[in-house]
């Protein structure tokens, strides 16, 4: 008799490790391969046949279609600098140099990985429409006030991500990964 | 005391292993895979531009909204496959992906000499008779040889601003996704 619920207690361990553990890693879906420089995380192989299984499974159950190594690597970031979760009541100002890549562009989503509506009809700034200050440099406001110069609208009061896809860039093809020089998502205020 | 130990440690290791199985086992069993969603568009040997990503919702997960792009699935036991384009004079690119979703292949607009995309994907054997006789027009293509079956190509192109809509959408459709070369 107590070999028997011995037994069942063992069978009940292994299916909720087993499973659960799973699921958090598919979910997670990024185990293996990060590529991370500040608040940006990227994981360039989920888009090469050198995906890992938990990288696969992810794929398998969303369906995305990661970037190439000859197409580029997308960067996410869900906090701002400091550390802290990144949210649509408060403002940021993203700015500094990004890596070598031909094009990039930033694309803020909401906590569900949808992207927001909003009046203007702007979920994202690429680099050739960005204004630029004299010297060269690009700023963008984040947030859900309006702001001048390079605005992208925040719709939601809760957390969101911001995405930045550099494309055709040697990171992507692991020739660059050791001194990585990303923007900084500055917070400036809340409301 | 015992008993309870051995449930523990066999119930650990036994999660270890369904942990495994079950991680291999998802990608198998999928249903809503990237090559399932590619299929909703029904793209069997065609380009199909897909609708843009926006706040009302996404082709396929994670699109870059600021881009447009159209896909075309094949399948190599049928013949070598050869996409032709002209494509507008701003960032693209092109990426293969297995039946798997996995990227097999990709190249950007630098890739190429001018704005021109012609990719021929062949597996090794065909290949190999192709060379036995091979047409001229394949010496400026580029060719991408893998023992593949079934699979999609999946073409990106930045559209600047609004006013490149229809200049994107016009060399989308024109693009050409045919079988032999």
């Amino acid at each position: 008799m107590r070999g028997l619920i011995a037994l069942i207690a063992g069978l009940l361990i292994a299916a909720a490790t087993g499973i659960g553990s799973a699921w958090i890693a598919i979910g997670r879906g990024e185990v293996f391969g990060a590529v991370r420089a500040d608040v940006w995380t990227a994981w360039p192989r989920t888009g090469s046949l050198n995906a890992d299984p938990y990288a696969m499974a992810m794929l398998a159950r969303t369906g995305e279609l990661p970037l190439g190594a000859s197409e580029g690597l997308a960067f996410t970031a869900v906090t701002d600098s400091s550390g802290e979760a990144l949210v649509g009541t408060c403002a940021y100002r993203i700015a500094g140099e990004t890596p070598a890549a031909r094009m990039w562009t930033l694309t803020a989503y909401d906590d569900n990985g949808q992207l927001m509506t909003n009046p203007l009809r702007r979920n994202g700034f690429h680099a050739r429409e960005v204004l630029r200050d004299p010297g060269g440099d690009a700023t963008i406001a984040i947030g859900g006030e309006a702001a001048p110069g390079n605005w992208l609208p925040i719709e939601t009061p809760d957390r969101f991500r911001l995405v930045l896809r550099l494309y055709d860039t040697p990171i992507s093809t692991g020739s660059q990964i050791g001194d990585l020089v990303m923007p900084d998502v500055i917070r400036i205020g809340c409301r | 005391m015992k008993v309870a130990l051995n449930a523990l440690v066999g119930g650990l290791l036994l999660g270890g292993i369904i942990h495994i199985a079950v991680v291999l086992l998802v990608p198998l069993y999928a249903d809503n895979d990237a090559w399932a969603r590619v299929q909703t568009f029904d793209a069997g040997m065609r380009f199909r531009t897909l609708p843009r990503s926006t706040p009302a919702g996404e082709a396929m997960p994670s699109l870059d909204p600021l881009m447009a792009h159209a896909v075309c699935s094949f399948n190599l036991a049928n013949g070598a496959v050869r996409i032709t384009a002209t494509l507008p004079d701003t960032f693209w690119s092109a990426a293969v992906f297995d039946r798997r979703g996995r990227n097999v292949f990709s190249l950007n607009d630098a890739s190429t000499q001018d704005e021109r995309l012609d990719l021929v994907l062949t597996t090794p054997v065909q290949m190999a008779q192709i060379r036995q006789n091979p047409p001229e027009t394949l010496e400026t293509a580029i060719i991408f040889e893998r023992a593949l079956e079934e699979g999609f190509v999946l073409l990106r192109v930045l559209v600047p601003d609004e006013s490149w809509d229809a200049i994107v959408n016009g060399a989308l459709d024109a693009v050409r996704c045919e079988s032999g070369v």
